[in-house]
This record gives structure tokens, C-alpha cells and sequence, in this order.
């Protein structure tokens, strides 16, 4: 049984059913359904979920937007300041793009409880649209990181830092070698001139 | 008459919930809608149409046991409400209202 569907899932699904669902995607997948499938039933249901939520809770979305918005443009401004001195660091350049997109779910995630999940993906997404082709390695960081944010809220708060640093390395790590493929891109100036946009 | 009749996804819904009787949960749902009409269902959308019924207490469910062969994950068994019932009698009688008088469409089935 794929596992990195259903954790897409679960991690980004809303709403009262998800549990079920997976388990209706899992008795089907172990009929005979093809992986593909299965992906096409997650995705789906991520979105649906997710407008269901959206339509739902459109004033509290707006907000998340909103707060998602200022807290990413005013740690942006603040790690631009910095950015002359871990500019020649990718790992580090790497860790603050997690520490930064992690915040903005966090602030978002808190925000707008219990409704958290579908906020972030809301927020994520211009983000995202963002990011993707120039920002490859941030796309992938910003996935990492917002899914902890998203997972985070179901653990106790002091187990939360635990939750936040050890078991997602994996994922941090992840985005870190497409960082490295990606290293040539920012080199050429794709990043300075599209952050300080 | 209720105030709003149903739409064809959840009229399809509910016609499969019923056929399915008491094991009425989304995986049994979804393939009598796919095998009967053609139409290829997300299971999430079902999952939604479902409890949007339940908010307007057309459809009442409850959590089965979990098993082994869903991943330790439980079932939702939904069944109709008498209003549910009811709701799907307004509606078949509105469209075949709809259909009579319909010289283009007499005689087919």
C-alpha cells in the first residue's frame, strides 16, 4: 500500500470524514485499484475537501489570506536584511526558507482553528504559484514545512517543537538536495531579483 | 413540494444508498454510480454531497467497525431520513412532471 498518498491525505484533507475516506481508498486500492488511482482520489479529495471548507468558511479564508500575507512579507523583509551574509550558505538559505514558510503556517494554522488545514493549502497556493519554476527548492521547503505546520496542531503543544524539528528532517532534507540541483538557477540571480519583487 | 429539489449527483446518491440497504457505505455507493450511469465519482465529493444531506437531515449516518482490510479505518454507514425519502419522491415527480408534454421524448424509457 502506497504510504505518500494517504500522508498527503491526512495531512492535507479537512473536514470530519477523512479518516473513513482513507480507509474507503484502501479497501478499494487493496481490490485492485491502481496507484494511480489512488492518486487521482487523493488529489481530488485534498481539493474538494478543501473548496467544501473554503465555501463553507469564505470570511475566515479571506483572513487567513490576509494574516498568511503579512507575516510572510514581514519575515521576508526581515531575512532580506540578512540575506547579504547566508547568501553563499545554501543549507542555511535552506533552513530559513523552511523557518519562514513553517511560521506563516503556524501563524496562519493558529489563526484560524480549527480550520487550519484548509487555510494553509488556501495560503500556500499563491505561494506556490509563486515559487514554482524559479523557486523549485522553496516549493519543496514550503511543502515541508507547511505540512508540519498542518501536522503540528494535532500534537500536545510541548510536544510540538519535538514534532516540528526531529521527525521531518527527512522532508527538510529532501528539499535541500533539490536545492542543490537547483543551486545553478539561483546562482544566475533568479532569487535576488524575484524576492526583492 | 420541499424548497429545493435535489441535484443529479445527489439524487444519484441517494438512489444508491438506498439500493445498497444496510451496508450503504461510500465504496458500495460510488461503484453502483459508476456501473449503473457511466459517471467516474470522486469518493471525497461523495463524502461532501453526503454530509451537506446530513446538514439538511435528508441522510443520517453512524461509524461501523474498523477492520484490517481498510487499515484499521472504519466505515460510515448512511441511510435515508423519512425527509430524505421524501426529498427524492418531490424530485422524481417534478422531472417526470418535466417529461410529459414533451412530444420529442414519447416513448422512451
Amino acid at each position: 500500500m502506497p504510504r505518500f498518498p494517504l500522508w498527503v491525505l491526512t495531512t492535507f484533507g479537512c473536514g470530519r470524514d477523512v479518516d473513513t475516506l482513507i480507509g474507503d481508498l484502501t479497501e478499494e486500492y487493496r481490490a485492485g485499484r491502481s496507484a494511480i488511482w489512488l492518486w487521482r482520489q487523493t488529489l481530488r479529495g485534498v481539493a474538494s475537501t478543501v473548496t467544501a471548507e473554503v465555501c463553507a468558511h469564505p470570511l475566515l479564508m479571506l483572513q487567513a489570506a490576509a494574516v498568511g500575507a503579512l507575516v510572510y512579507v514581514l519575515l521576508l523583509r526581515i531575512g532580506w536584511s540578512l540575506y547579504g551574509t547566508i547568501e553563499h550558505f545554501r543549507l542555511i538559505r535552506s533552513a530559513y526558507t523552511f523557518t519562514l514558510f513553517a511560521l506563516v503556517g503556524w501563524g496562519v494554522a493558529h489563526f484560524c482553528r480549527p480550520r487550519h488545514k484548509a487555510a494553509i493549502v488556501v495560503c500556500a497556493c499563491p505561494l506556490f504559484v509563486r515559487g514554482t519554476g524559479v523557486f523549485v527548492w522553496q516549493t519543496v521547503c514550503a511543502i515541508a514545512s507547511l505540512a508540519t505546520a498542518c501536522s503540528s496542531m494535532h500534537s500536545r503543544p510541548a510536544a510540538r517543537c519535538f514534532h516540528f524539528t526531529v521527525p521531518r528532517w527527512p522532508v527538510l532534507f529532501t528539499g535541500v538536495l533539490v536545492a542543490r540541483a537547483f543551486r545553478q538557477r539561483a546562482r544566475d540571480g533568479h532569487f535576488i531579483s524575484s524576492s526583492s519583487t | 413540494m420541499p424548497k429545493r429539489l435535489l441535484t443529479d449527483l445527489e439524487l444519484m446518491i441517494l438512489l444508491a444508498v438506498l439500493r445498497a440497504g444496510d451496508h450503504a457505505y461510500v465504496v458500495p455507493v460510488a461503484r453502483d454510480i459508476e456501473d449503473t450511469t457511466g459517471r467516474v465519482v470522486t469518493r471525497a465529493a461523495i463524502y461532501t454531497a453526503l454530509e451537506r444531506l446530513e446538514s439538511r437531515d435528508l441522510v443520517s449516518s453512524r461509524l461501523g467497525e474498523p477492520t484490517a482490510e481498510r487499515g484499521g479505518k472504519a466505515k460510515r454507514y448512511f441511510a435515508l431520513t423519512r425527509a430524505g425519502l421524501a426529498s427524492v419522491r418531490a424530485t422524481q415527480r417534478a422531472f417526470t412532471a418535466m417529461w410529459r408534454g414533451v412530444p420529442e421524448l414519447k416513448g422512451q424509457a
